[in-house]
């Protein structure tokens, strides 16, 4: 098991070497490493170590925790409708966010504000989705999910009302890149409050992975064993979306992270929460990173979008896990 | 035998939002004694049972545990007193048997903690070994059968080390050697000072383990209400499980054994 998360490591560290040092211009991995730690190089122009510090490595930085981020919300999701094909998208969070830089973006609002409102309007959706959920004792799960479903299809609908009232205005074509999901243009502002929530995310699920275990017993047997189901749930689902909603502001749309990496790290490691979460994390890790490399190198002089190279994986896995699932309400 | 009063129930209200689903139950249960609660389909023993481990809020009424009221216990000293096993224990985890009891320990740990000390393992051992689960400790629950399933979920019970254990419908699942086995256990813990409720369906079981039995009766268009409580030798009549269950049966008792607590339903 040890041996397997060090592998993981490993991948991530080797995603993240590659990730900065190839691009339009590649730059050995030795002096790419020198130039993060401060020291000189030979390279041959000087504009090539800015490119390296300031766009390259804070957007792989970025890809890396909106991964982790999303992986272990995704996971943090799967544990409170105890079922493994929940993801981030089923709360409404991205939608809600979505629709917020849409609305934003059409209304003019400054391009720095843009994550703010696409947390605002995560985090509202999530609210409401949450209200909708709740009921004496706890969240209902099931409600959780097709109110979710519902604020989703709704947010959908009005997003694109947005863009086809625009009148054609230049910000609809931002509006639908947003959308397609992307991390280009982001910076270390953008890092800073990503990995903040990321971190605090992670180390809160962990702490709280054995009241997860005991969870999966269901709310009544959970309860009997002396865990508070009420406030777990909503500590969860408040990781959750704080995670969710801080990598939506910071990547837009990217869908499938938070289903595939879980469902790989409980595939790759048996029976240990703890062990899972880090696995999720470092999966949703390198997933995104090595994505978000290939958007940029494989586009035809422009990028492609990563929420759309991601869907491109994650659809037929969410159809394998489907016609591999045990049970019948899957 | 402890003969205190662990539990007194007061004109118990219970059922889900405002709905009551039984409602005027009042009995006590002492220390270290078996009680059933019996009944038709329908009748609201499990809901009667949710209600005494406070999964369900009281309506109306007051149960106490050792003199404390019950809805004023914080969960964490509640959860060390009273362990409830429900009709059917499972989990969206694919967890092994030996895994799967040593939950039963988290109201005595940390939040947090997943190291198991001294006192956790002891526990564990114990009930592994009180319900003959040492060859399955590490089998999958999604591969053992029902019976073995109910089994691991009275040795997690029993993990809690609890003062109080509720059991619902414990036999559902156990063929004849099982549900004998589960009487000598239930008997044997009854004999090292555990009171025990449960929800049972299995007349016979009643008459040969059970020191009480309240029977509840369901009404058309109203909540169910409490027809008997008694020993059973005097409760379990003709006329009274006419009147419980609505149907016609005989009593056939063993005549070759005076001292037999068991009593045969026939039809």
């Amino acid at each position: 098991m040890a041996l397997r998360l060090a592998a993981l490591a490993g991948a991530l560290l080797a995603g993240l070497i590659t990730s900065v040092c190839v691009g339009d211009v590649f730059v050995a991995p030795e002096e790419a490493l020198l130039l993060i730690a401060g020291g000189t190089t030979n390279l041959p122009a000087p504009g090539i170590a800015d490119i390296l510090t300031q766009i390259r490595l804070p957007r792989t930085l970025i890809a890396t925790a909106v991964g982790a981020a999303l992986a272990v919300s995704g996971y943090i999701l799967q544990a409170l409708s105890r079922n493994p094909l929940a993801d981030p998208y089923l709360t409404g969070v991205s939608s809600g966010a979505g629709l917020a830089v849409a609305a934003a973006m059409i209304i003019g609002l400054d391009f720095s504000l843009m994550p703010a409102s696409s947390f605002l309007g995560g985090l509202a959706a999530a609210l409401l989705v949450a209200q909708m959920a709740r009921r004496a004792g706890g969240l209902s799960v099931t409600r959780l999910i097709l109110g979710g479903v519902a604020v989703s299809a709704v947010c959908g609908s009005l997003i694109t009302l947005v863009i086809t009232q625009s009148g054609g205005a230049p910000q609809a074509q931002g509006i639908i890149f947003w959308l397609a999901g992307g991390i280009a243009g982001r910076g270390w502002s953008d890092l800073s409050t990503l990995s903040l929530y990321t971190m605090g995310g992670i180390i809160a699920t962990l702490l709280l992975s054995k009241q997860i275990r005991v969870l999966s017993l269901g709310d009544e047997t959970a309860r009997a064993l002396g865990v508070e189901v009420s406030r777990l749930q909503w500590i969860l689902l408040a990781c959750a979306v704080l995670m969710c909603g801080a990598a939506v502001a910071a990547s837009g749309l990217v869908a499938f992270v938070g289903l595939i990496a879980p469902n790989l790290a409980r595939m790759l490691f048996i029976r240990d929460e703890r062990v899972e979460i880090i696995a999720s994390a470092l999966l949703g890790a390198v997933l995104v990173t090595l994505s978000d490399l290939a958007a940029r190198t494989l586009g035809q002089g422009q990028e492609l979008p990563l929420g759309t190279l991601l869907s491109l994986l994650g659809g037929p896995f969410f159809l394998y896990l489907i016609s591999t699932s045990k049970s019948e309400d899957a | 035998m402890t003969e205190k009063c662990i539990l007194q129930l007061d004109e118990i209200s219970a059922g889900f939002n405002t709905k009551a689903v039984v409602e005027g139950v009042s009995f006590k249960v002492k220390g270290g004694t078996i009680a059933a609660i019996a009944g038709g389909n329908g009748a609201g023993k499990s809901t009667l049972l949710k209600t005494i481990a406070r999964l369900i809020p009281v309506l109306k009424g007051k149960i106490s545990i050792d003199a404390s009221d019950l809805s004023a216990l914080p969960l964490c000293v509640l959860s060390k007193k009273i362990a409830y096993v429900p009709q059917d224990l499972s989990s969206s985890r694919d967890l092994s048997v030996e895994e799967m009891i040593a939950m039963g320990r988290n109201p005595h740990q940390k939040w947090w903690q997943w190291r198991s000390d001294q006192n956790d393992k002891l526990a564990l051992e114990n009930a592994i070994k009180a319900t003959e689960l040492d060859d399955l400790r590490h089998k999958a629950v999604s591969e053992i059968s029902g019976g073995e399933k109910q089994r691991t979920a009275i040795a997690m019970s029993l993990a809690q080390e609890p003062e109080l254990l509720l059991l619902d419908e414990p036999t559902a699942h156990l063929d004849f050697k099982h549900q004998k086995s589960l009487m000598q256990l239930l008997m044997r813990l009854k004999s090292e000072g555990m009171t025990i409720i449960t929800c049972l369906h299995d007349l016979n079981f009643i008459s040969e383990v059970c020191d009480q039995v309240v029977c509840l009766k369901k009404t058309v268009r109203a909540p169910s209400s409490q027809l008997f409580a008694g020993p059973p030798r005097e409760v379990l009549t003709r006329e009274n499980l006419q009147s419980a269950f609505e149907t016609d049966l005989r009593i056939i008792r063993d005549s070759t054994d005076p001292d037999s607590k068991s009593i045969f339903f026939g039809l």
